[in-house]
């Protein structure tokens, strides 16, 4: 028996597998296809203070063992998630993250402030995204600066009890740097990483296949990068890593949290099979007992490296 | 709704780029309504990543099994096309919302571009399986005869049959709206109803028409997708109606669709009058 339980600082999860933020929606949409209390939690669509309607469409483009996305942050709104979904996901025994975004610091500071104290008991942590790519207004200009991402991490930080993730981008030249700044300003432990800018085009008809020209890639495809920047980050701080970028089974998560991560999270791979999440939750435990790791959480950081 | 690997019975090349195939599935036969769709896994391995979205085409109640008519585009549908029966594909479904059908209904139009038919002849099964069917006309268009699938199963259901092709192949040279335009302007609009599924361009007019008939209608709009149930928002359409809560948040207050809504999961089927046109 393989005990899968990990913590990520003072957050307790029953397994290490949690759904990524834009890729399990508000993990309702898949109660008739997961045992939503299987999985170590939901990390549900980014929220923001207003509803946000999202970019115009095409917005989804498949490429070479991956995906585009610029879905352009549409999403209900925190109200609406507070009083409509929130009170159904407690029924579950898992944790669940609320996903925020805003377009100011003090957005920010206002979301993350409502789902503490409006969703006290059955939010468990918040993850800031600082690196959404589809988003002019915000989004990136926040997760590339080492000193903005410090100002937001510590003003979210006096505002809320809750744990604090913080998710980083992939696309800044010293990640490990911005991961420094998150965790002086108090994050309790970071996202690594999130999608990589990128873009498709149509030969024939010389269009981007996005409305929004360029979007974010996840699957497979990001997967070594996502890795090396799981190490990179892991290596230079000391508060806890959640790798996430293309984990499809139990194996690509064990290699993940060999590289630094306490915890991952798997989102594209649900695209392709619904039942990813609990899937790779079983094949987890199922490479630990080949292994002969009692505990899933000895795994973390564990990366040979000769000399 | 179901997501499992189901048995293959058969997969036949109708044409060039046109199949069909049977799958063994009584529960999703048991439980699917027309318009409805499902997500199929083309491969074991990582490329292509995305499973394929196919409207459920015919329901074989008796045997339990379902058929789906696709068209092959590219590298997914190729693999689709290459199983053999015996073999066994992965499904998510039923996925989305139907048609509807009005109580009160004397003429159901369906009116399909290409591929766009799939989805129809299971409409067509059913309202011609009700107590008091209305009469139902089939107004097929395609580039060439080839493309001009499952006539012969429309035709032992009764249906009567419209054709138009652009090469002439088949039918009347041209639009299939330009032969639908005339059938609307007879009939009476309160107790008839058009259903239609295929290019946009297509589905564009035949809101139009109907529009300026007063003829409900309603259209099966066809979207990338990547969950398929509503998760990530990938397939979404611009749709009239009542906007989201705007207040206090500059950015949504510019001009565009009131709203977006998923393909997915609030579709495939829309009103014709919902839909935003012009957006993408």
């Amino acid at each position: 028996m393989v005990d899968l339980s990990v913590t990520v600082g003072s957050l307790k999860l029953n397994n290490p597998v949690l759904t990524a933020s834009g890729t399990f929606g508000y993990g309702l949409e898949y109660v008739d296809l997961l045992d939503l209390s299987k999985l170590g939690g939901i990390v549900v669509k980014g929220l923001s203070r207003w509803p946000i309607p999202g970019n115009k469409p095409p917005r989804i483009c498949e490429t070479a063992c991956g995906m585009l996305n610029a879905i352009g942050l549409q999403n209900i709104g925190v109200d609406a998630f507070l009083d409509e979904k929130l009170p159904r996901l407690a029924d579950f025994d898992c944790a669940i993250i609320a996903n925020v975004y805003g377009h100011s610091i003090e957005e920010y500071v206002e979301v993350a402030q409502l789902l503490d104290q409006r969703g006290a008991g059955r939010v468990h942590g918040i993850e800031l995204n600082v690196s959404c790519p589809n988003v002019e207004a915000g989004g990136m200009a926040f997760g590339v600066d080492p000193d903005v991402v410090a100002r937001l991490t510590q003003s979210v930080r006096q505002a809320v009890d809750l744990p604090l993730i913080v998710k980083l981008s992939p696309q800044v030249t010293d990640i490990a740097a911005i991961a420094r700044a998150a965790q002086q300003a108090g994050a309790d432990a970071l996202s690594v990483t999130n999608t990589i800018p990128a873009m498709a085009i149509d030969a024939a008809t010389r269009k981007p296949k996005l409305s929004n020209i360029s979007g974010g890639l996840s699957g497979p495809a990001i997967k070594p990068v996502a890795l090396r920047l799981v190490w990179v980050v892991s290596q230079a701080v000391s508060i806890p890593v959640i790798g996430l970028g293309g984990i499809m089974c139990g194996q690509d998560a064990a290699e993940f949290m060999i590289a630094g991560a306490s915890a991952v999270q798997v989102g594209t791979a649900t695209f392709n099979d619904p039942q990813a999440p609990c899937r790779i939750v079983g094949e987890l435990e199922q490479f630990c007992e080949q292994q002969g790791i009692g505990a899933v959480r000895e795994l973390t950081g564990t990366l040979k490296v000769d000399g | 709704m179901i997501s499992e690997p189901l048995m293959v019975l058969s997969n036949e090349r109708l044409a060039q780029d046109l199949c069909r195939m049977t799958l063994e599935a009584p529960q999703l036969a048991a439980q699917a309504r027309p318009g409805q769709f499902v997500t199929v896994r083309v491969s074991d391995s990582y490329d292509p990543l995305l499973r394929r979205p196919l409207g459920i085409h015919r329901v074989l109640e008796s045997g339990g099994s379902v058929q789906l008519l696709y068209k092959v585009v590219g590298r997914g549908t190729e693999l689709l096309a290459a199983l053999i029966p015996g073999q066994r594909l992965h499904l998510l479904g039923p996925l989305g919302n139907g048609f509807s059908l009005p109580v009160e209904l004397d003429s159901a139009l369906l009116v399909a571009g290409g591929i766009g038919v799939a989805p129809l002849l299971f409409l067509a099964q059913r309202i011609l399986a009700r107590p008091q069917p209305p009469q139902v006309e089939l107004f097929f268009g395609g580039r060439s005869a080839q493309d001009l699938a499952a006539l012969e199963q429309f035709e032992d259901l009764g249906v009567k049959i419209t054709l138009s092709t652009d090469d002439g192949s088949r039918g009347q040279r041209g639009l299939i709206t330009e032969l639908l335009q005339p059938r609307l302007a007879g009939i009476d609009p309160a107790r008839a109803k058009v259903f239609a599924c295929g290019p946009t361009p297509m589905l564009k007019r035949v809101a139009q028409l109907t529009d300026m008939a007063q003829i409900a209608c309603e259209v099966s709009l066809e979207r990338q997708m990547a969950c398929g149930v509503g998760s990530c928002m990938g397939c979404v359409t611009g749709v009239h109606g009542a906007p989201l809560a705007r207040e206090g948040h500059a950015e949504c207050s510019t001009a565009g669709p009131a709203h977006y809504e998923r393909v997915c999961l609030e579709g495939p089927v829309f009103d014709a009058d919902k839909v935003e046109w012009s957006d993408g």
